[in-house]
């Protein structure tokens, strides 16, 4: 496999957590194939961002095992790095987003191309100004041009809509469709309506287990994924 | 542009007011210095002091505007020494620990570079400031001290050695303590230019205490006074390198092993700790 194919992920009876006694999810088994767009839906403190923590090297799995095109999830990262939006979009206190970019290009490579990073987050702004006067869907998208700006296979989004308004949601959607089938994409979200369209699969996480949604024939819908959501334990408790 | 340019840029832009400040406090204590004869009060006031029977009315005054000088030179003084070494301690501003704790530093993670390649990067960046800000700092200190060279001859004499001593000590000092500084950070701690000046400052108590010569000297073991240079800050070897430093001759080997030691042993602090963030880049 080189260096520009979407990087497949592999989950074997992996569990996840801040405490060994105490896993958030035990037992998940998830092949995620090249290239696929994997929705994980879930309930507030379902585990989400606990799952792509372990995926990206930063947490250490509590038992089983997870591997990023064949390698763990820390290996991975320093040899090749992911595109990484994290919840909490935090910026270096007293940055201009152009030191930002320019920092965070220094550290992503020769292979950085801003201006297409630039314009598939939507960064439209004056980015002269300092990070702190930025609103949350700036920032957020300031962030995501840090994820995009050099070609990654594996993109882990954990809920990119938020503090974004409607059209900006739609923009972000219709890009990440077009760099569809060019990376693998994990992406968490709330948004129901968006993760249909988005999505080839869903990976529900619930009260410490997950489970693989396939598409029905006809695709995801809002209606279908709102079913599947209500039927979990933890949305409904 | 580079992380070590851009980092250079970020600093001094962000800490000018600071750098403007610091560089007022040396300039006044120029300009105090250059208006008054300094060494002439000294010696006025001793003379008044040694003089026999009470001081007249014009001495008083006098005395009493001497002593004013040496005030204002004194405060100003120490407000510019304490000023260099907050620039110096200030510079790195907790960047690894607070970028660590935000969680901002998933920023840089997730791309190929490896953390410790990434922070140091930026902490040449920030060192390479400092010691710009620091050079001219030690500038202003020459000013203030000594008014330096023979200008009739134009040859080097020993004003301009001194001179020489003065700019190295405050170049010196302040790579050293911002070295400590960002070590400190490095290891995940906040606050680390607090941690830095109470270091440099429980030092300096700590050698006032043992010292022989300048301090009380309060005898300790003998094991125990040869390990304590090793553990403080290093003003004295600092002061003793630069001295054999200038004179070209008596190159004092004892001391440059010191001050090259402590280089070395905060460098490998920070690198240690930017290895163990590596591994573990948020705090959870």
């Amino acid at each position: 496999m080189n260096d520009s194919e979407p990087a497949p992920v592999q989950l074997r009876e992996l569990s996840i957590g801040y405490r060994r006694n105490r896993p958030v999810i035990g037992g998940l088994n998830v092949d995620v194939v090249p290239g696929e767009v994997l929705a994980i839906v879930g309930p507030n403190g379902s585990g989400k961002t606990t799952l792509f923590r372990t995926l990206l090297g930063v947490l250490d799995p509590l038992g089983g095992e997870a591997s990023v095109a064949g390698l763990a999830p820390a290996d991975y990262r320093r040899r090749h790095g992911f595109g990484y939006l994290a919840e909490d979009t935090a910026m270096p206190a007293k940055w201009s987003c152009d030191g930002v970019l320019t920092l965070a290009a220094g550290a992503a490579g020769p292979d950085t191309d801003l201006n297409n990073a630039l314009w598939l987050a939507g960064v439209d702004y004056d980015t002269a100004v300092p990070t702190d006067s930025l609103s949350k869907g700036m920032r957020r998208r300031l962030a995501l041009a840090v994820a995009l700006m050099r070609p990654t296979r594996l993109l882990v989004l954990d809920e990119p809509e938020s503090g974004l308004d409607p059209g900006q949601r739609i923009r972000l959607r219709k890009r990440i469709e077009s760099i569809r089938g060019r990376m693998t994409i994990l992406v968490a979200s709330h948004d129901l309506g968006e993760m249909a369209m988005m999505s080839d699969r869903v990976l529900l996480i619930d009260q410490g287990r997950g489970r693989l949604v396939e598409q029905p024939e006809g695709g995801f819908t809002r209606d279908f994924l709102e079913e599947e959501f209500l039927g979990l334990e933890g949305a409904v408790s | 542009m580079s992380i070590f340019k851009e980092t250079l840029r970020h600093v001094l832009r962000r800490k000018w007011k600071l750098l403007l400040a610091v560089s007022l406090c040396g300039v006044a204590l120029v300009a105090v210095s250059e208006a008054y004869d300094v060494q002439g009060i000294l010696d006025e006031l001793q003379g008044i002091a040694e003089s026999e029977g009470p001081p007249s009315g014009e001495q008083a005054g006098t005395a009493m505007r001497g002593a004013g000088v040496l005030l204002l030179m004194g405060a100003l003084g120490f407000l510019f020494q304490v000023g260099t070494l907050m620039v110096a301690v200030l510079m790195p501003g907790g960047i690894v620990a607070n970028e660590r704790g935000s969680g901002a530093i998933m920023l840089w993670a997730q791309h190929p570079m490896s953390l410790t390649s990434f922070y140091l990067h930026r902490y040449l960046g920030i060192q390479g400031a400092n010691l710009a800000v620091h050079a001219l700092f030690a500038l202003l200190s020459i000013m203030a001290v000594l008014p330096s060279g023979d200008p009739a001859t134009g040859l080097p004499t020993q004003a301009v050695l001194s001179d020489l001593a003065q700019f190295s000590q405050v170049l010196l000092g302040g790579a050293l303590a911002c070295a400590i500084s960002f070590a400190i950070t490095a290891l995940g701690l906040r606050r680390a230019a607090f941690f830095a000046i109470a270091y440099v400052f429980a030092s300096g108590i700590v050698w006032g205490i043992v010292d022989p010569v300048a301090g009380f000297g309060v005898p300790l073991p003998e094991w125990l006074h040869g390990l304590l240079p090793f553990l403080i800050f290093p003003g004295n070897p600092i002061d003793d390198f630069v001295a054999g430093f200038v004179s070209g001759t008596d190159w004092n080997w004892k001391a440059t092993g010191m001050v090259l030691y402590h280089f070395a042993l905060w460098t490998a602090v920070a690198w240690l700790g930017l290895r163990r963030i590596e591994g573990k880049p948020l705090k959870l």
